[in-house]
């Protein structure tokens, strides 16, 4: 057993509908940087979406750069799906904003110093059923993970929370995702080493409900999942 | 046609009825234009513009010979300017509808016409003027009544006439424009009064009428503007610029130099350039006979505006050569009895010596204060390159809104035609100097009503936690280990309190930092309420050792006064009373919190479970003179790292394990029903409070057990992180109150007053909810409602679950030796209700009152403290 237990999260996390603006003015004001270099799939730029980030640079009167390997910078910011945040560079200010409700690559948000989630830019057309299921899933491996702790499982739980109790409101969503999402990083050490424990009973009670309970509920979000493809 | 109603149409408006009658039609019109789209409008822009344009060469003799001032080939420039650069500088701004959107903030701004203009249209220039005040009305959706001046009406009421005919031409309702045929002061009066916003050009007088009138005027003001002529100045081109910007039109827009003031040391040069170029040099006769002729009764006399000097020397009494540009008159004075300190508003310029630029400016000053002109226009004439300062200082001593730098000023002063950044216009704003409400040049959007639409936007929230947290029973030797692989830290100030160093809780961290070869040292003159006095003595320890790293080990006052220290070591110029000034918003505070960790990294290590001040971006600090306590919060505070070991908690005595263990819980509760709650802080804290109902019974009874003391100690860092961002309530405020007043344990003072903050909490109708965008009704009762069923609380209505987990809350109390109410912890009943205001009013004031669900009054907290003191209602 590990000597000692971190609950690792990004840098800052930042969400709310309009928040990328917002949270992009710490660039100039916070970080006092110059120039920054924008990497986005190929998607974003096709149909402007990139837009949302560079009128923002623009206003902010920074130089920046979208998809160039040339381009210096002191900031990195990964526009898109996983394949973006997995491109950021080792070094300098590296900011992530999501624009999928991915289920994979969430641990490169925990080396981001902010991560900003904003569904005005953060869409997911998977089907709703298919959406919530990936939520319990993301959560329910987290309970197994060698570094699952309380600190995982509150959040864990709380994403079951959001899909059992919640609205279907796409803020709902995002927020359970990402907490499901941002457990599993946690929990879950980088080469998806399950751990031998297994918090399932704990989060079970945390929801006031059993374990067989809870893994019979989530097996039903499953179902209607697959049968929703 | 004998229907009363049925008028003849009006061909001639020259009287009340007349013009009440053209008034209605031109209003009618407007609402009908007020419809049109701005592609329809644009359209129609242009081709008043196109068709005011090919009339500037009649036009502009016309207003020769009707008003006899003036130079044809001028006016011809000034028509086609008042055509061609007004159309220029609006073509494709929105005027119309939607002009601004933005779907992301939630704003969007509708531009709407005013109404109808009343235009006063001056003598001076009357077709440009009349064409300029046209195209603005129609680029505005505004209808438009001319007031004329009668010298001038005619070819006024030619230049308008041309453009409604373009305009009607192009799709525009008839009658959009009018004027006054025959103008009279009453007429004028009404076309004032009845109009939606005056644009009135003309003197003072007219000015100031219009301003009177009741209607929303923008008006302009009489010029008097000096030339200051640096002796580092171009003399050929400044002379020359100035003649040919004087001689423009004969010196009638108002912007013109009127006087120049010229440096010693360039003054004969200036003078030999005027009289090289064609300028007259005033002898003391004539200078005489042109005053005279100049002001009649202290007023400009007509005659002369617009004149040549030939004209002019003929009434003045004496003779000039035909070809003579400007008369020039050498004067010292600039007192209000020296008529060539006027305005003069024809080819007369009045020259001045200054013996430095400080007395140029001096004289340019004394002028507009005595003679007229403070708002309008001012000129400088200067090496632009190698003489700067002198720019700004000008600029900063002139009080004129336009500041001309090597430009000629009347030319210059409309804008566009010598700086393309300047507004094109011919009525030219002077500011409060001047007596008018606008300070720039007059254009299209002083003539809209702009209408904002502000959907509601939720503020940006945020998670955010120091960049390591390490826990779990017997890591701090671990965590510790990255001081020297990761870290590479060299020299540790270390900050606890007296009783935990001298029963030896700093052991394991010196004993490690010695095997790891760190140096330390340790500061142990840590008090309960840590004072800003032992900060200042720690600070300065601190400067004396040059630490890279901070580590503070204990509860929250240890942890608070090292972050105090901290920001003392790091900024010991920062204040105090700044850094602990309110806030409404974190993000939009006052203050910037100046950036820590430049010098060294802070660690914060609890031990008590507890305040959760290791994951906090809090501290507080009391000043020992004053009593007072500042409460600082900023994330610049927030620890580098965190670490929770349980082995340090184990012998936490049964008074403190309670105290630190409820006070866990109520920034858990607070934390979820803070207005600022969100997902992020909501799922920690309902873990908390579940761990600490699980354990806390345990920890208290039985402290050797580590499973309950490491499962608080969670419980507890948890809690910290989400108060750290959600923030906390008025239990907390009263509690901060109650412990500075009376001296009860933090905890316990929590304790104390938590039931009847929930009751009052949830309220379903509150006096007065918290004002935060994303809390959009009062709803604290189903929050702790679903702590309560997270809690393992069941029942069939929100108030009975409700009351069942404040049953749970005051067992939890009971078990872990929590008394009943305030006075059971020996708090004199008169002290009490002696500090009772001041106490409600501080607790009110203080920084954790803003984000609680319900905003309380004073009086509300006076009660709840009652309450809580006796136990029962009083």
């Amino acid at each position: 057993m590990a000597d000692v237990l971190t609950f690792p999260v990004p840098g800052k996390l930042y969400f709310k509908k309009g928040s990328l603006p917002v949270a992009l003015r710490e660039l100039r004001d916070v970080y006092r940087v110059s120039r920054a270099a924008v990497t986005a799939d190929e998607a974003m730029r096709h149909d402007g979406r990139i837009d949302a980030v560079t009128r923002v640079l623009q206003d902010l009167g920074l130089s920046y750069a979208v998809n160039s390997t040339s381009f210096t910078a002191e900031a990195a910011i990964a526009f898109g799906s996983h394949e973006t945040w997995d491109a950021l560079p080792e070094t300098g200010l590296r900011i992530i904003i999501p624009t999928r409700i991915d289920t994979i690559g969430a641990k490169a948000w925990l080396g981001a110093d902010m991560v900003i989630l904003d569904e005005d830019v953060l869409h997911d057309d998977t089907p709703l059923p298919v959406q919530r299921w990936q939520i319990l899933d993301n959560a329910r491996r987290s309970l197994k993970g060698e570094n699952a702790s309380d600190y995982t499982l509150a959040w864990a739980v709380q994403a079951m929370r959001l899909v059992f109790d919640g609205d279907d409101s796409a803020e709902t969503l995002l927020h359970a995702a990402s907490l499901a999402r941002l457990a599993y990083a946690a929990a879950v050490p980088g080469d998806a080493r399950m751990g031998t424990e297994d918090l399932l009973d704990d989060a079970a009670a945390a929801l006031c409900t059993t374990a067989h309970a809870l893994e019979q509920r989530i097996c039903g979000y499953a179902v209607t999942a697959l049968g929703d493809r | 046609m004998s229907n009363a109603k049925q008028k003849e149409p009006v061909t001639i408006v020259d009287s009340v009825e007349t013009l009440e009658i053209r008034l209605a039609e031109i209003r009618k019109a407007q609402e009908q234009y007020a419809t049109y789209t701005q592609e329809q409008v644009d359209a129609i822009f242009r081709a008043a513009a196109i068709a005011a344009n090919h009339a500037r060469i009649p036009l502009a003799k016309m207003a020769v010979e009707e008003t006899g001032m003036g130079i044809v080939e001028d006016k011809v420039i000034k028509n086609n300017y008042a055509a061609e650069h007004i159309y220029n500088a609006y073509r494709n701004v929105k005027t119309c509808g939607v002009i601004e959107e933005d779907p992301v903030y939630g704003v969007t701004k509708i531009a709407e016409p005013i109404g109808v203009i009343a235009a006063v249209i001056p003598t001076t220039n009357p077709t440009s003027t009349a064409i300029f005040k046209c195209l603005l009305a129609l680029k505005t959706r505004n209808g438009i009544i001319i007031s004329p001046h009668p010298r001038a009406k005619a070819s006024t009421i030619a230049a308008a006439k041309i453009v409604l005919d373009a305009a009607v031409k192009a799709g525009a309702p008839a009658g959009l424009i009018g004027w006054v045929d025959v103008p009279s002061l009453e007429m004028t009066n009404m076309v004032m009064k009845e109009a939606d916003i005056i644009l009135a050009t003309g003197g003072p007088g007219m000015v100031k009428a219009a301003y009177s009138s009741g209607t929303p005027a923008i008006g302009v003001g009489a010029g008097n503007a000096s030339a200051v002529i640096d002796k580092s100045a171009d003399i050929i081109n400044a002379v020359n610029s100035i003649i040919h910007s004087k001689t423009f039109d004969n010196g009638m827009i108002c912007a013109t130099e009127q006087t120049i003031i010229a440096h010693k040391d360039v003054y004969d040069a200036v003078r030999d350039e005027l009289v090289k170029r064609g300028c007259y040099m005033l002898n003391d006769e004539e200078k005489d006979k042109i005053r005279r002729t100049m002001l009649i009764n202290g007023a400009l006399n007509a005659k002369i505006v617009g004149q040549r000097p030939v004209t002019i020397a003929k009434l003045a009494g004496f003779e000039v050569p035909e070809d003579v540009k400007v008369l020039v008159g050498e004067v010292e004075s600039t007192s209000v009895d020296e008529a060539f300190a006027h305005e003069k508003l024809t080819t007369i310029l009045a020259l001045y010596k200054a013996d430095s630029f400080e007395e140029a400016m001096d004289k340019a000053e004394q002028i507009l204060v005595n003679a007229g002109g403070l708002g309008h226009t001012s000129s400088l004439w200067v090496d632009e390159v190698n003489e700067r300062e002198k720019i700004m200082t000008f600029a900063d001593r002139m009080k004129t809104c336009r500041i001309l730098v090597n430009t000629p000023s009347s030319l210059g002063g409309i804008g566009d035609l010598y700086n393309f950044k300047f507004t094109p216009s011919l009525t030219l704003g002077c500011g409060s100097w001047g007596g008018n409400s606008v300070s720039e040049n007059v254009g299209v959007k002083h003539l809209l009503n702009i209408k904002t639409v502000a959907e509601r936007r939720e503020n940006m929230l945020w998670f955010r936690t120091p960049d390591k947290v390490y826990f779990k029973k017997g890591c701090l030797p671990v965590a510790l280990s990255e001081l020297r692989d990761v870290l590479h830290k060299k020299r540790v100030f270390l900050v606890t309190d007296s009783f935990l160093y001298k029963n030896g809780f700093t052991k394991v961290i010196t004993d490690k930092l010695t095997d790891m070869g760190i140096a330390y040292t340790v500061f142990s003159d840590v008090e309960p309420d840590p004072t800003l006095l032992s900060a200042q003595k720690g600070a300065e320890a601190m400067r004396s050792f040059e630490p890279d790293c901070v580590i503070a080990l204990g509860g929250g006052s240890a942890m608070d006064a090292g972050k105090i220290m901290w920001v003392l070591y790091e900024h010991p110029e920062a204040d105090f009373l700044d850094m602990a000034m309110r806030f409404i918003d974190i993000r939009k505070r006052v203050y910037t919190f100046p950036e820590m960790g430049q010098k060294a990294y802070f660690i914060a290590i609890p031990t008590s479970s507890g305040t959760g001040s290791e994951v906090t971006p809090f501290a507080v600090i009391t000043d020992q003179t004053t009593g007072h306590k500042y409460p600082l919060a900023d994330y610049q505070l927030l620890p580098n790292m965190a670490i929770i070991d349980t082995d340090l908690m184990m012998s936490a005595p049964k008074g403190l394990t309670a105290a630190s263990g409820f006070d866990a819980m109520v920034h858990a509760l607070e934390a979820y029903v803070s207005v600022m709650a969100t997902d992020y802080t909501d799922g920690l804290a309902i873990r908390a409070m579940q761990l600490i109902f699980a354990n806390l019974p345990t920890a208290y009874n039985d402290g050797t057990n580590v499973a309950a003391r490491e499962k608080m100690a969670t419980a507890s860092t948890m809690a910290g992180m989400a108060f750290a961002n959600a923030f906390l309530g008025v239990c907390h405020s009263m509690a901060h109150k109650l412990g500075a007043y009376h001296h009860l344990p933090h905890g316990v003072a929590n304790a104390l007053l938590l039931t009847d903050v929930m009751r009052y909490n949830a309220s379903e109708k509150p006096r007065k909810m918290g004002t935060f965008s994303q809390y959009k009704f009062p709803h604290a009762l189903e929050r702790y409602c679903e702590c309560a069923k997270a809690c393992g609380v069941t029942g069939e209505t929100n108030e009975e679950i409700f009351e069942k987990f404040l049953a749970k809350l005051e067992a939890l109390k009971e078990t872990i030796g929590i008394k009943k109410t305030i006075r059971d912890y020996g708090v004199d009943e008169k002290a009490f209700l002696d500090s009772l205001d001041q106490m409600s009013e501080d607790a009110f004031d203080d920084q954790c009152t803003g984000a609680n669900p319900r905003y309380p009054l004073i009086s509300e907290i006076r009660a709840m403290y009652l309450k809580a003191y006796y136990g029962e209602e009083k």
